[in-house]
């Protein structure tokens, strides 16, 4: 056959309509596919710039937009050409590429969802702060999500709105936990950055609610999604740690995880190994339903050593050191309790005996106390030492801040105090010490409080010492700086309130004091008895070593320091800021027995009839029971004779001519005496016998010659 | 002519048959080789080295239990192998017992180890991927869930 000029075989012909079959063929498929071909022509580049990033990023951005001229409809360009323009901090324009995937013609719900979350993102991106993370335009960015949500509700949706609304409220609320459980269920998973934020939220949320257990397996999660993450590694153990206080947690369950942690100490470095130190000795120290809470290997002494450790290796943390020193105070609080008597500053608040003429001798040091109660202040006394050195160690090796060292200072304050009123009565030079620490630490407080509290121990301090006019500079103080509180009130009340003397004896109107009398006074001390201590007393003007006992001043002085007659008692003190200088109180001592004066006068002249009148005087008056009187002497016949007129205060016989009946009582000076009859010429000696009523003894007699 | 044609027919069809069997030769060849590193171990491979599938484009491909070879992230001129313990959306956990995807026993006797990974939900876009021989490969555990962007292809070990 032939066409034209050209020669068709059969074969000729077959193979040329194969050929133009396939030159038909060809082009058809091609035009069908060619959306497709563009697609995997600019895959790869896309691919590239999305997943290698740099310098690929603008060809893949290019790529992007070829393909977004090429189809509009398709919303996979736009959403990768959002992604990489995020990728190169175009957030602007990285958002119109998302929410531009709104107008995709092929674009479904998930897709549009996914955008409105990119673009929410991008929004978030756009000014965020660089160094919080915090995100910028959230209220725009949360209306993005919430539309996402509309279209459809994806993980990215969910879970981007739950991370944006943990940002504006925190900590999370309930609505924040629901979201994050519903991203979880939703389908498929979110993507990896967002997946692990998403566990990190959880992480969050589980151990504000206090399920560190399951906090950790979700910081876990976080781990094994990022394990370089190293932020994660501390939140898994810190949440680990929070498990170790978790409230409800049985002690057992609560023992076996904080041996498990204890255990793995080494392995938290830096920072957090003081976290882990506190965590592990709060947790022991929360033991104490133990029964060998206080054993040897016992909770008590794991948190006692592991918070000595860490305010040794950790001194500035004060922590360590606040831990510790409550840890012992709590067993201080329980020891003081066991106490069978009482001690000012742990089981009540009562002044030590002092040294009473009236009470028993004071016991020795070693016999003051029981067995028990010598093992228990021994006890406390080591806890106290702890308590300071733990204490000194903080202020001194550590840089606290200026509210961690006023606490310091006002713990090393009560602990100093305690450790004075635990010592004996004779050990001054340790109480002067410990005073002067007390002082010395009350001054370092002051220039870092401003609210007048250090002020005020300084001036409860000083009252202490009796330094009161100190006191209640202090005291004042205080107030200047604004503290009103009714025990700085009463304080400085009492401090201006003088001390009265309630009761002074001997009472000067009572004259019947021997040789020996009971020196008293009784005072009336707004601040306590313990200021009498410095009271000075002087009889006639001598000190003399008086007994203060209470708020009573007593003394017995020694017949040598005493004077016949009046005899003046002066109670003075200089006690700073409540100088006492009373009224001098005075008593009359008797030494001298009655004397006696006879009318007529003796030695004289009387007649036998006379009447004899004897005027007896004391001052502190006469015992009318002893007087004897009587007479005798030598009649004109040579005769002797004698007579009683008195016999121990009594007549024994009756005399007629003064009217005195036998058997009368003589109560009053004078006393008269007759004779019978008469009176027997010659000399006549009249003689009395009589005491006073402190026993002073008069023995006299006189000579009348009788005619 | 009859014949003529049906020779033609013939030779086009020997030619498509090639076309075509090249085409399905290529879709199957392995294109990488990768070297026993004993990360598997005891999986055996063939010896001088195994071949790689890289005809995988969707993660959809992949599932549990398949091992691929794969660039680390970290280190993308590395070439690893591991396998497959979950695609994305499934829950993977390792405990020094067992390895549990959605809480089921993983089919295959790995070696023990006391390392541990909480439940994880393994991301989109990703496949867990662990070495059989705990104590030599990276995978997982070091980098985290593996982006697929990074999987070679599969990799067939010695029955």
């Amino acid at each position: 056959m032939k066409i034209g000029s050209i020669e068709m075989s059969i074969s000729t012909a077959v193979y040329g309509a194969i050929l133009i079959f396939l030159a038909l063929l060809l082009p058809i498929v091609g035009l069908s596919k060619r959306g497709a071909m563009r697609e995997a022509w600019h895959r790869g580049t896309v691919l590239s710039g999305v997943v290698e990033g740099g310098e690929n990023i603008d060809s893949g951005i290019e790529a992007c937009k070829k393909l977004i001229a090429a189809d509009s409809s398709k919303p996979a360009p736009r959403l990768f050409l959002g992604c990489l323009l995020g990728q190169n901090r175009n957030y602007k324009e990285a958002r119109e590429a998302f929410a531009s995937v709104e107008d995709a013609a092929k674009a479904t719900p998930e897709d549009k969802s996914l955008a409105l979350v990119g673009a929410g993102v991008m929004v978030c991106l756009d000014g965020v702060n660089e160094k919080t993370g915090q995100p910028a335009n959230m209220p725009e960015a949360e209306r993005l999500f919430q539309k996402a949500l509309t279209y459809s509700e994806t993980p990215d949706a969910l879970a981007a709105l739950a991370l944006l609304k943990s940002w504006k409220s925190s900590p999370p609320g309930p609505d924040v936990e629901a979201l994050v459980n519903k991203a979880f269920a939703a389908s498929p998973a979110p993507p990896p950055k967002l997946l692990e934020q998403l566990y990190r939220l959880q992480g969050a949320i589980l151990t504000l609610n206090h399920k560190a257990g399951e906090a950790a397996q979700a910081y876990g999660a976080v781990k094994a999604i990022d394990p370089t993450n190293t932020q994660t590694e501390d939140a898994v153990r810190n949440s680990a740690l929070a498990s170790l206080t978790a409230p409800g947690l049985d002690d057992a369950k609560r023992r076996a995880t904080i041996e498990k942690v204890a255990a793995e100490l080494e392995k938290f470095k830096g920072a957090a190994r003081v976290d882990a130190q506190y965590a592990v000795g709060l947790a022991w120290a929360q033991l104490k339903g133990d029964p060998n809470y206080l054993a040897v290997k016992g909770p008590f002494e794991y948190a006692r050593t592991i918070f000595r450790q860490m305010y040794e290796t950790a001194p500035k943390d004060p922590r360590g050191c606040k831990s510790f020193v409550a840890l012992l105070d709590e067993r201080i609080e329980a020891i003081s309790k066991e106490l069978s008597v009482t001690i000012t500053g742990f089981n009540g608040d009562v002044e030590k005996k002092g040294g009473s003429p009236w009470a028993a001798p004071e016991k020795n040091p070693g016999e003051r106390y029981s067995k028990e109660d010598q093992d228990h202040i021994k006890a406390l006394n080591n806890l106290l030492r702890d308590q300071d050195t733990a204490l000194k160690k903080f202020l001194e090796s550590g840089d606290p801040s200026k509210e961690d060292k006023l606490d310091a200072l006002l713990r090393l304050l009560t602990c100093v105090r305690r450790q004075i009123w635990l010592l004996e009565p004779e050990q001054i030079g340790a109480r002067d010490f410990l005073f002067k620490r007390a002082l010395d630490t009350t001054a370092e407080m002051i220039p870092l409080d401003n609210t007048g509290r250090a002020e005020f121990s300084q001036g409860v301090l000083l009252i202490e010492k009796g330094d009161l006019a100190a006191a209640r500079t202090a005291l004042l103080a205080a107030a200047a700086r604004g503290l009103k509180t009714p025990e700085l009130t009463a304080l400085l009340s009492q401090l201006d309130a003088k001390t009265k003397l309630a009761d002074a004896g001997p009472d000067p109107r009572e004259r019947r004091f021997g040789s020996a009398p009971l020196i008293r006074a009784t005072l009336d001390t707004p601040l306590g008895p313990s200021l009498l201590k410095g009271a000075k007393i002087t009889l006639n003007g001598n000190p003399v070593p008086a007994t203060i006992y209470g708020s009573q001043i007593l003394y017995v002085p020694t017949p040598e320091q005493m004077t016949n007659g009046e005899n003046v008692v002066h109670i003075a003190s200089d006690i700073p800021g409540a100088p006492l200088n009373f009224p001098k109180i005075s008593f009359l001592i008797d030494k001298d027995p009655p004397t006696w004066v006879l009318d007529p006068p003796a030695p004289g002249t009387i007649k036998s009839d006379a009447v004899i009148n004897i005027k007896l005087a004391d001052a502190s008056g006469v015992d009318w029971s002893t007087l004897s009187v009587g007479a005798r002497g030598t009649s004109s016949n040579n005769q002797p004779y004698e007579v009683v007129f008195i016999r121990d205060g009594k007549y024994p016989h009756a005399l007629p001519r003064i009217k005195v009946k036998t058997g009368e009582v003589v109560t009053r000076s004078p006393v008269a005496i007759a004779a019978g009859d008469q009176f027997p010429d010659g000399s006549m000696k009249i003689w009395i016998e009589v005491k006073d009523v402190l026993g002073n003894k008069l023995k006299d007699e006189r000579i009348y010659q009788v005619k | 002519m009859a014949n003529e044609v049906v020779s033609i027919l013939i030779k086009v069809a020997v030619v498509a048959g090639i076309v075509l069997g090249g085409f399905w030769l290529f879709k199957n060849s392995t294109r990488a080789t990768v070297q026993d590193d004993k990360s598997m171990d005891p999986v055996t491979f063939p010896e001088g080295g195994y071949g790689v599938n890289t005809h995988i484009d969707r993660i959809s491909q992949l599932k549990s239990g398949d091992v691929v070879a794969y660039h680390p992230p970290k280190n993308s001129a590395e070439t690893r192998v591991a396998r497959v313990i979950g695609v994305e959306g499934n829950r993977v956990e390792v405990t020094p017992d067992a390895v549990l995807v959605n809480g089921t026993p993983f089919p295959s006797k790995f070696l023990t180890a006391k390392w541990t990974i909480p439940e994880t939900r393994v991301p989109r876009g990703c496949v867990y991927v662990l070495a059989d021989n705990p104590f030599s490969g990276v995978d997982s555990k070091q980098f985290g869930p593996l982006p697929f962007s990074f999987v070679i292809g599969t990799v067939k070990p010695v029955k």
